[in-house]
């Protein structure tokens, strides 16, 4: 039992609860123009322009934001868009 | 390289280089000295992509931070894609630079194929946070890295003025 237990959570551990959801991070840097990111959030996301600028302020001012998340798939392929578009996005288990 | 020895001085930017139109286009007011510098970026930013050079190390950053298996899955399945799409969007920049006026879906085009080469400019010049530009008038010939950061100045002026044409 302790065993069966055992071996559970080594199962569990390098497969880190599959339902938790996948953010998908902007970092900030030098060269993007604020406007710009602003825009891409927009086109991107489909958000309104208070809601993209007030993430791109967080990306400016905190260094890092997370403008979306859902499964690992489609966080992917929303940092495959961001990065299309030239941003510096990452994924991340939240 | 070719970047920023190709550089000239530019003319002093002025105040509107990008209109809207009514039906939604954008007309284009560059000069012929402008088209020529601009013209010459795409071939060099695609040949520097497609190099896999580390100047384009911005253009294609990676999905995963602490996650290498990952990171080689994502590389392995989309740099080639994001390579090509690129490579698209610099090509009709180019083809398109000379046109009295563009469309607003080739407008958003301009706007990824400008910002790819800003990345691949920043990158080499090492840009930081709120970097100014110099004074043209006190550039001398030698002084490569400053005329890279003209350009780049001048690259960066064009981009904001498309994004607040297509926001007007």
């Amino acid at each position: 039992m302790v065993q069966v237990e055992s071996d559970f959570d080594i199962i569990s551990g390098e497969d880190a609860s599959p339902d938790k959801p996948w953010s998908v991070i902007v970092w900030n840097d030098p060269i993007n123009l604020m406007t710009y990111v602003t825009w891409v959030f927009q086109k991107l996301f489909g958000y309104s322009l208070a809601r993209a600028e007030k993430l791109m302020l967080d990306v400016h001012n905190k260094g890092r934001a997370i403008v979306s998340s859902g499964t690992k798939e489609r966080a992917e392929f929303d940092v495959y868009r961001l990065h299309e578009y030239g941003l510096w996005a990452t994924l991340e288990q939240s | 390289m070719g970047y920023l020895g190709a550089i000239v001085t530019l003319p002093t930017i002025r105040s509107r280089g990008i209109v809207r139109n009514k039906d939604g286009s954008l007309s284009i007011y560059l000069s012929p000295h402008e088209k020529s510098v601009l013209g010459s970026l795409p071939d060099q930013t695609v040949a520097l992509a497609r190099a896999g050079d580390a100047s384009t190390a911005r253009l294609f950053p990676p999905a995963y931070i602490d996650d290498p298996y990952s990171e080689a899955d994502y590389i392995t399945f989309t740099r080639t894609d994001l390579v090509d799409s690129c490579a698209q969007a610099l090509e009709l920049f180019k083809t398109t630079l000379n046109s009295p006026s563009i469309s607003e879906a080739d407008a958003y085009i301009w706007l990824k194929a400008l910002n790819s080469i800003r990345l691949v400019i920043g990158t080499k010049l090492n840009i930081q946070q709120d970097e100014i530009a110099p004074d043209p008038e006190t550039i001398s010939e030698d002084d490569i890295r400053s005329q890279g950061l003209l350009l780049y100045g001048y690259l960066t002026w064009l981009q904001s003025e498309l994004i607040e044409a297509l926001n007007s």
